[in-house]
């Protein structure tokens, strides 16, 4: 931006009268003096003195004489006094400019004071409500401003109830969703221990014997959908409440291999890299399963994992080979309940994630569909601590 | 005739002194001598007058020079007189005034004629007061005063043309050695 653009309006306007009067005012007082000057100077008779003077040696008239007398002296004062008077004048002209520019001062302290101030105090009250701060706006004038000055009050009241009302309704959507999906998820594996549960129901009632390999497999049916349940009752447990944090050295690589080695059977992993960083070794090891489960679930069939150590943090590259994440879905993944598998509960990245920050780390995640590079690539990053480092 | 013989070669002399003397334009004020007198110390008191050709303009048109000589001292009275250069627009000729102030009120003492306006001046720049033998410091000045062009009916402020409006210097007496600073 421009200097002048930047500077404010009382500067302008004083910066203008400052110009104006450079420009105009001085060269001005300079011309005028020097045609006063001029003018003055060719008033005067050059052969007065000396007629007065001659006719003053021939009188004998003493009336005469002072009157001659009187005009020679008033003459030569007025001869003698025009430096005096051409002084004078420039004196007054420079005064005039003086007071002219004294004025653009007052004019702009007065601008600074009724209208740049206000504005100025506006557009940072505006930039707080921007930003969910409350700031005092006081109609401090009249006029357009004023009305501008109980607008934007009224605007600032009228966006408190709207934020609220927005709240209120998020809340009530938030409440809704995990009911909806809560009652859904609950519903599926209630759906086939009921269904069991009927069947042994009706061979009771019947008089029919169950036969024990039926039995069995009834039980074991019951007993998976009940793990389901209780998978899931974990699940929103682990959300809902903030995780238990005992910080220490954890090397990455080992960690990861540990939990490799649980999934070795579904999914095969290759690691890069080694470092040591700051965390919890349960919530770590609890936040690569997610990870690893939610790319078994997503399809995947492989896992790259590179530990890229740097000055300060440990970054951790996993990669998987599954069908990646649509780009406009990407912002929505970390929103609790939101899944895009089948079988997901929409609480696993979102606990990912409430595990990574309480480790005062960060996660993200990046997803390519293109057929020949496609999979989800999520991002750890935590604080290095190296070998040497006592744990926190 | 030998007394305007001498004048008029006096005054040539100063003509060319002051034509080619350095920027004389600043008034300063010197004390040129100091001889005992029955009361005390008489002092002669030298200004520079810091002469130009717009004030010589201006004495010339009949406006008077005015300056009012003052010599404070503690102890002694002091001395307030007002100088007036005038100039005879007639004669062509220059003579200055003293009106004295104070304990000499209304007392007035005119000084020879002059035709020249720099054997005026070295008179005019030269006055001479008695201090006090229990004088401990005096403080002597010059002021300037404001004019009178009578024939125009109005003031005129020669400290633009001047340059200043007073001119000052403390003399410390130093009594221990009976002498003067």
């Amino acid at each position: 931006m421009k200097l002048w653009q930047r500077l404010e309006l009382e500067w302008k306007i004083f910066l203008f009268g400052c110009a104006v009067f450079l420009a105009f005012g001085y060269p001005m007082q300079r011309v005028f003096v020097n045609r006063i000057s001029s003018v003055l100077t060719q008033s005067i008779d050059p052969d007065l003195e000396r007629l007065l003077r001659s006719r003053l040696d021939q009188t004998t008239d003493p009336e005469e004489k002072r009157a001659l007398v009187a005009s020679l002296e008033r003459n030569r004062q007025w001869q003698a006094l025009i430096p005096t008077i051409v002084r004078e004048q420039r004196q007054s002209i420079l005064a005039f400019g003086g007071i002219l520019l004294l004025s653009l001062a007052v004019v702009s302290a007065w601008t600074l004071k009724r209208m740049t101030r206000p504005l100025r105090e506006l557009a940072e009250a505006v930039d707080m409500i921007g930003k969910g701060r409350k700031p005092t706006i006081t109609v401090s004038t009249g006029g357009a401003l004023g009305v501008l000055q109980n607008t934007v009050d009224n605007l600032q009241t009228e966006l408190d109830e709207l934020r609220e009302r927005i709240r209120m309704q998020g809340m009530e959507k938030a409440w809704q969703d995990i009911a909806r999906v809560m009652a859904h998820e609950i519903k599926n594996p209630l759906t086939p221990i009921r269904l069991t549960l009927d069947r042994l129901e009706e061979k009771a009632a019947l008089g029919e014997e169950v036969p024990a390999a039926s039995l069995g497999k009834a039980l074991t049916r019951i007993n998976a959908q009940t793990d389901v349940l209780e998978r899931l009752v974990n699940q929103f447990r682990s959300f809902s409440r903030e995780p238990e944090v005992r910080t220490g050295k954890v090397a990455v690589h080992r960690s990861i291999d540990a939990v490799a080695t649980d999934m070795s059977q579904a999914l095969d992993t290759s690691i890069s890299g080694e470092a040591t960083i700051a965390a919890d070794p349960y919530l770590l090891s609890q936040v690569f399963l997610n990870v690893w489960k939610n790319a078994l679930e997503a399809g995947a069939t492989k896992i790259d994992v590179q530990i890229e150590p740097n000055e300060r943090d440990v970054r951790i590259r996993i990669r998987d080979n599954g069908p990646g994440i649509a780009p406009e879905d990407i912002d929505r993944i970390w929103l609790p309940y939101v899944s895009f598998k089948k079988s997901g509960t929409g609480l696993g990245l979102p606990v990912v994630k409430k595990m990574v920050e309480t480790m005062n780390g960060s996660v993200a995640l990046r997803s390519s569909q293109d057929t020949a590079d496609h999979g989800a690539i999520v991002i750890l990053t935590f604080r290095r601590k190296d070998q040497g480092d006592t744990a926190a | 005739m030998v007394e305007q013989l001498r004048s008029g070669f006096l005054g040539l002399f100063l003509v060319l002194g002051q034509w080619l003397s350095p920027g004389t334009h600043y008034a300063d004020i010197s004390v040129s001598s100091v001889s005992k007198s029955a009361t005390g110390y008489l002092l002669q008191c030298d200004m520079q007058i810091g002469w130009n050709q717009e004030l010589e303009a201006l004495v010339n048109a009949g406006i008077p020079l005015r300056f009012r000589m003052g010599a404070y001292c503690s102890g002694c009275d002091s001395l307030v007189f007002v100088r007036t250069l005038y100039f005879d627009v007639v004669k062509t000729t220059y003579y200055f005034e003293d009106n004295y102030l104070g304990r000499l009120r209304d007392s007035t003492a005119r000084s020879d004629t002059y035709p020249q306006v720099l054997l005026a001046l070295r008179d005019f720049t030269r006055w001479q007061f008695v201090l006090c033998r229990r004088a401990e410091s005096c403080r002597i000045e010059v002021e300037l005063l404001p004019s009178r062009a009578t024939r125009l009916n109005r003031t005129v402020d020669m400290t633009a043309v001047w340059g200043q409006r007073k001119i000052a210097k403390v003399l410390v007496v130093n009594t221990g050695n009976g002498g003067e600073q």
